[in-house]
C-alpha cells in the first residue's frame, strides 16, 4: 500500500482504523525522502530519528486505545527559516549552516501540540531572497514536475516536497509570493494568510511587513486545517489580531478579475487555462466582473523599494557575534566584513546594498517615502475594489515554471515574475493559489484566489467549490 | 540612473559587506537597472498621499512586562557545537558577556 499519497484526513482515517500504523507512514515517507532527495533536493534536514520516535508514541496511544486528534501523527515538511526546537534552522544560508533552534516557532508549537510530526526541513532560497530555489547554499531545488525546471521560490523545497509526495503537507513563508509562486509551478495549493493572522514569532525575519507563514497542501482543505491550527493571536508577535469573525457570510458572491492583470507578456497558455477557469467559476455559480486595480503596475516597485530596506535592516544582525558563521579577523569590523561576506550569497548581499541604499541620506525621500506612498494607493484600490466583489481571481505567475538557469543571471527579469503576487503582501490581504490545470508540455497552472482582510474563509469556500467542479488537478 | 563603482563601495561599507572589484561592477549594473524601474512611481503624482507605515490598524498592543525564563543557559550553551572551527563554534564568554575583536584597528 502506497501510504505517500493520502490527505490528513485519509491519514487520520486511516490511524484511526488501524489500517496501518503511525510507524509504516512516517517509514513510507521517510524512504521516499531518502529515494528522491539526490534529485529532487527538497530537504536540508531529515530528522529520521525524532519522526520515528514520535511515530511510535502515537502507535502507543492508538495501541492503548486513546483517541488521536486529525492532525495527530501526519507528517510534515517545514520550510528552513522556521525554528524547531533541536534541529538546524540554515534559512538556506552559509551563515547559518550550524546552527541549531533553540526554540519552536509559536506555528511549530501549536502543530507540535497538535501531534503533527515533523519529517525535517526544506531547502529555500537563502533568507527567502529568490523566487527559484536556485539561491540556496545547499543547492537548487528541483521541481518534481520536469526537473531541468526550478519548483519556483522562496519555499521551493517545501512545494517541491508536497508535490513529490515526499510528505502530507508542508509550512513555507510569503512574503512577495513565497507560498503560493512555487506552489503554482509545483501543482499544489499555497495560502499567504492575511498579514498578522499567523504569528511570526520563530520565523527567521526577511521583510517584517510583509511575512507570513502559510500552509502548502495537495488540496485546499488539507491547507484550511494546518490553517487554523496555526493562526492566531501570540503574545510574542503583537502584529497577529484577528477579526475575521466580524465578518457576515453572503449567499451570492462575486469574483472580480483585474483588467491590469491579462496584459501583454503573459504566457499564452497560462492566459488560456486562466481564461477556462474563469468559465468553471462562472459555471459554478459566481458572478463575474471586471474591475481596474489602477495602480497594479507599481506594485513591483514598491516591493523590491521597501522589502530590501527591511531586508538590510533585518539581516544586520548576522554578524558572526552572537550565532552563526563566524570569520576569523582581527578587528571588530573586519569580523563584520568578513563573516558577511563569505557567509551570506549573491542576492542577499544585492538585497542588503539595495536596501541600505533607498534608506541611506539623500535618497529616502526619493525613493523609500514615495513606495510607503504608493503602497497607500495599492491598499486603496483593494479596498475599493472589494467594495464591489468579494474575492478577485489572478494567474498565480505569468509563466509555467522556467528553467533552471533560465533567469539566474538577471536579476531584475527574476523579479518580474513575482508580479501577480506581490500585490497582497503590499496590502496585507490574504491569497491562495491553487491548480488551474497543466500545460501541453505538462507544466502546472496556478490560479491566485485574493480576499479582504481575515476572508480567508471565504477563499476556502471558493477554491473548494472550484477544485470540485474543475476536477481534482494533482 | 547611472551608478557606478563609489557608490557600490559606499553602500557596501554602510552594509558592513566586503565586495571584490569585479563583484562591484557586477553589482552596479545590477542595482542601476532596478533602480531604473522604479522610476515608474514617478509617473503618478504622490503628493497628498498618506504614506503608509504599518498595515495593521492595531495600536498599542502592550501586554504585561514579565520577567521570564525563558531559555535554560547551560543547555544552550551546551547544544552550541564545540569544535576548533569557527564556523561552527559558539561565541567565548566571560562572565556571561559575549567576547568580541578588538574594535580598534
Amino acid at each position: 500500500m502506497d501510504l505517500t499519497r493520502m490527505t490528513i484526513k485519509q491519514a487520520h482515517y486511516g490511524l484511526e482504523n488501524k489500517d496501518f500504523t503511525c510507524l509504516e507512514l512516517v517509514d513510507g515517507f521517510l524512504r521516499k525522502i531518502k529515494k528522491r532527495n539526490k534529485n529532487i533536493n527538497a530537504f536540508i534536514t531529515i530528522d529520521e530519528d525524532g519522526a520515528l520516535q514520535a511515530a511510535e508514541n502515537v502507535d502507543a496511544k492508538i495501541r492503548h486505545g486513546q483517541p488521536v486528534g486529525l492532525l495527530e501523527g501526519v507528517p510534515v515538511a517545514i520550510k528552513d527559516n522556521i525554528l524547531v526546537k533541536g534541529l538546524k534552522a540554515t534559512a538556506g544560508s552559509k551563515i547559518l549552516e550550524y546552527y541549531v533552534a533553540p526554540y519552536d516557532a509559536t506555528a511549530i508549537e501549536r502543530l507540535k501540540k497538535a501531534g503533527v510530526i515533523i519529517l525535517g526541513k526544506t531547502n529555500m532560497d537563502e533568507f527567502a531572497l529568490g523566487g527559484s530555489g536556485e539561491s540556496s547554499y545547499f543547492g537548487a531545488t528541483k521541481n518534481p514536475c520536469d526537473e531541468k525546471r526550478v519548483p519556483g521560490g522562496s519555499s521551493s523545497g517545501s512545494a517541491a516536497a508536497v508535490a513529490d509526495f515526499q510528505c502530507v503537507a508542508g509550512l513555507g513563508s510569503d512574503t512577495g509570493g513565497s507560498v503560493r509562486q512555487p506552489a503554482g509551478f509545483c501543482g499544489v495549493t499555497g495560502l499567504k494568510p492575511t498579514y498578522g493572522r499567523v504569528s511570526r514569532h520563530g520565523l527567521i525575519a526577511m521583510a517584517s511587513s510583509f511575512d507570513q507563514i502559510g500552509p502548502i497542501a495537495r488540496n485546499v482543505e488539507d491547507a484550511e486545517i494546518l490553517f487554523n491550527e496555526i493562526s492566531g493571536t501570540d503574545n510574542f508577535d503583537s502584529t497577529v489580531n484577528d477579526f475575521s469573525k466580524k465578518i457576515k457570510k453572503k449567499n451570492e458572491i462575486t469574483i472580480g478579475v483585474p483588467k491590469e492583470y491579462f496584459v501583454a507578456g503573459m504566457d499564452v497558455e497560462v492566459e488560456q487555462k486562466i481564461k477556462e477557469a474563469i468559465a468553471v467559476m462562472k459555471e459554478s455559480g459566481f458572478n463575474i466582473k471586471e474591475i481596474s486595480l489602477p495602480h497594479a503596475d507599481l506594485a513591483l516597485a514598491v516591493y523590491y523599494i521597501l522589502m530590501p530596506a527591511e531586508v538590510s535592516s533585518n539581516l544586520a544582525r548576522f554578524d558572526g557575534v552572537k550565532y552563526g558563521f563566524r570569520a576569523e579577523a582581527g578587528n571588530l569590523l573586519e569580523q563584520y566584513l568578513w563573516t558577511r561576506s563569505i557567509g551570506f550569497g549573491d542576492e542577499a548581499k544585492r538585497r542588503i546594498m539595495l536596501g541600505t541604499f533607498v534608506l541611506s541620506a539623500g535618497y529616502q525621500d526619493a525613493y523609500y517615502k514615495k513606495a510607503q506612498k504608493a503602497r497607500r494607493l495599492i491598499k486603496n484600490d483593494f479596498d475599493a475594489a472589494f467594495k464591489e466583489v468579494d474575492a478577485i481571481l489572478t494567474p498565480t505567475s505569468p509563466t509555467p515554471a522556467f528553467k533552471l538557469g533560465e533567469k539566474f543571471n538577471d536579476p531584475l527579469t527574476m523579479y518580474l515574475a513575482d508580479i501577480f503576487t506581490v500585490s497582497a503582501n503590499v496590502a496585507g490581504i490574504p491569497a491562495m493559489s491553487i491548480p488551474a490545470g497543466k500545460t501541453k508540455a505538462g507544466l502546472p497552472i496556478g490560479l491566485q484566489i485574493m480576499a479582504n482582510y481575515f476572508n480567508e474563509d471565504l477563499i476556502f469556500s471558493i477554491a473548494k467549490k472550484f477544485e470540485r467542479e474543475n476536477g481534482y488537478v494533482n | 540612473m547611472n551608478f557606478d563603482k563609489e557608490q557600490i563601495e559606499h553602500l557596501a561599507k554602510l552594509a558592513r559587506l566586503e565586495i571584490t572589484t569585479a563583484e562591484k561592477e557586477k553589482y552596479a549594473e545590477q542595482i542601476a537597472s532596478i533602480i531604473d524601474y522604479f522610476g515608474k512611481l514617478n509617473a503618478i503624482d504622490m503628493k497628498n498621499v498618506e504614506p503608509l507605515d504599518f498595515i495593521t490598524e492595531l495600536k498599542n498592543v502592550w501586554r504585561e512586562d514579565e520577567a521570564a525564563q525563558f531559555f535554560d543557559k547551560e543547555k544552550t550553551l551546551a547544544a552550541c557545537p564545540r569544535t576548533r572551527d569557527a564556523a561552527r563554534e559558539a561565541p567565548e564568554l566571560k562572565d556571561d558577556q559575549i567576547v568580541v575583536p578588538n574594535i580598534w584597528i
